[in-house]
């Protein structure tokens, strides 16, 4: 395996406030990675950096061997890493379809035969391909999420807690989708809160802790580290 | 008796039964937790007791007062606080202006006086707010604006918020989205507290963590309808919830 994202001593700030103090990380291609950390860490700032829509104050972020630190979104997008943001945020007056046609906002070539297999991934919006987003349920709107970033076929795909808010039995669901993703072939950044499911799909885990990567190391390591289990794991077994 | 009483609710958004013939009870000094799918309704229940848009039918009545005709600032000068499952802070107002403003009702000012509220001391208006800062944790974050906080903070001031308003009752709508195990911890903590100090609790919740070990009661709600009532043992065993919503993982 090879670094497909590889992040060096990344500082993003938000006026004198540095919520990234110097971040090293990488995702290997064809891994799942998940980023654990307490909030306020700054894991969404980093999501947000990666994927453009923050301008990182110094340091390099290096995708498929190319600089893109400080690019626009819409370039990064072009150059095959699409997020899928926190709490969602789907839009909530377009329909399901038009969300999906907005995640191929790029494309010059014919994306029909991708919303056809979408839609058989994702059978539930299928049945609501003409309903407005926001009348969604949470979940469902999880799904569109997803499937509109897959929309532009990107090879990283940075998933920004996706379980939020869901019902133990859709975050089981939303789980062997990124499983079905990862045996597709795409390479996924995961920030999650739910480290019981992490556990269970991601190879690889770092945690951050106030702008700064504090640990990095297997499904194992992490397991064994006693102040993470308490953090993440609790009480229960892992 | 019960502190909160809904008999019969319903309410419909076109044809959508997002509430539909809802009966529960929440005993004074209760954790009631209210859990299901997403899109079972639980959010729209929080919504109709806290009067954001009224019934199609039925009634809901709070210590012993129908609230059909009181509006939604009356229900909080009742008694009736809540959090939002989608955060809405003052975001351009700092974490310490945010509660002031929920403070400051008229109630608390015909209660404290004009001159009680800012001569400082014990019982004034400083103190108070700097206890809710130092129970929050937001203590440090006190100039901050609202809208610069993290994720897990903006729900903890959003928990604080409601606070400074001295709730009888206290509506929680996914209070523990996003939080680690750890976080989850200290919300429990805070909850126990919270009851402690005398505020009944109706927690709205996925995270199954803090559902099961903080309520004495749940009611499960599947399409509008409520599906099971009981202990957290009771529904953790019960097999039509299992399917619905727990699951069979883990």
């Amino acid at each position: 395996m090879s670094a497909l994202l590889e992040i060096r001593d990344l500082v993003t700030a938000y006026g004198k406030i540095e919520a990234l103090k110097g971040v090293n990380l990488e995702v290997q291609q064809g891994s799942i990675t998940c980023l654990l950390g307490p909030n306020g860490a700054g894991k969404t700032t980093l999501m947000m950096t990666a994927a453009g829509i923050l301008q990182p104050r110094s340091g390099s972020i290096r995708f498929a061997g190319a600089e893109i630190a400080g690019r626009p979104p819409h370039a990064i997008v072009a150059g095959g890493i699409a997020l899928v943001p926190e709490n969602r945020l789907v839009f909530p007056n377009m329909t399901v379809l038009d969300n999906l046609h907005a995640g191929a906002y790029q494309r010059k070539d014919d994306f029909a035969s991708d919303i056809e297999r979408l839609f058989i991934r994702f059978p539930r919006l299928k049945e609501r391909s003409t309903q407005l987003a926001g009348t969604l349920s949470g979940g469902e709107q999880q799904m569109l999420a997803v499937a509109r970033a897959l929309m532009s076929r990107p090879k990283l795909l940075l998933m920004d807690e996706p379980s939020l808010g869901l019902a133990p039995l859709v975050v089981e669901e939303i789980f062997r989708i990124i499983v079905q993703l990862h045996g597709d072939g795409v390479s996924i950044f995961l920030v999650e809160q739910n480290a019981h499911m992490a556990l269970k799909v991601a190879q690889h885990f770092y945690l951050m802790e106030q702008g700064k990567v504090t640990f990095s190391g297997t499904p194992g390591a992490l397991a064994e580290d006693e102040v993470i289990r308490r953090a993440y794991l609790g009480s229960a077994k892992a | 008796m019960a502190l909160l009483e809904l008999k019969g609710v319903s309410r419909h958004f076109g044809g959508v039964r997002a509430v539909d013939t809802l009966e529960l009870a929440v005993e004074s000094g209760q954790i009631f937790g209210l859990i299901g799918p997403n899109g079972s309704g639980k959010s729209t229940t929080v919504n109709l007791i806290s009067g954001l848009f009224p019934l199609t039918s039925g009634s809901i009545v709070f210590q012993n007062q129908n609230l059909e005709k009181t509006p939604t600032h009356l229900r909080l000068q009742a008694g009736i606080a809540r959090t939002f499952q989608n955060i809405r802070l003052f975001g351009q107002l700092t974490v310490w202006q945010n509660l002031w403003v929920a403070q400051n009702s008229p109630a608390d000012r015909a209660r404290r006086g004009f001159l009680a509220r800012w001569l400082g001391g014990q019982g004034g208006v400083r103190e108070e707010i700097s206890q809710l800062l130092e129970f929050s944790g937001l203590a440090h974050k006190q100039e901050d604006l609202a809208a610069n906080l993290a994720f897990g903070e903006q729900r903890r001031l959003e928990l604080a918020r409601a606070l400074a308003t001295r709730p009888k009752l206290l509506l929680l709508d996914e209070p523990a989205a996003g939080m680690n195990s750890e976080e989850i911890g200290q919300l429990r903590e805070r909850i126990l507290k919270i009851r402690a100090q005398g505020t009944t609790v109706l927690l709205v919740e996925h995270v199954m963590e803090l559902v099961m070990g903080v309520t004495d009661r749940i009611a499960v709600l599947n399409f509008g309808q409520k599906i099971a009532e009981g202990s957290p043992a009771e529904i953790q065993a019960d097999a039509a919830v299992r399917k619905a919503y727990l699951g069979g993982g883990e």
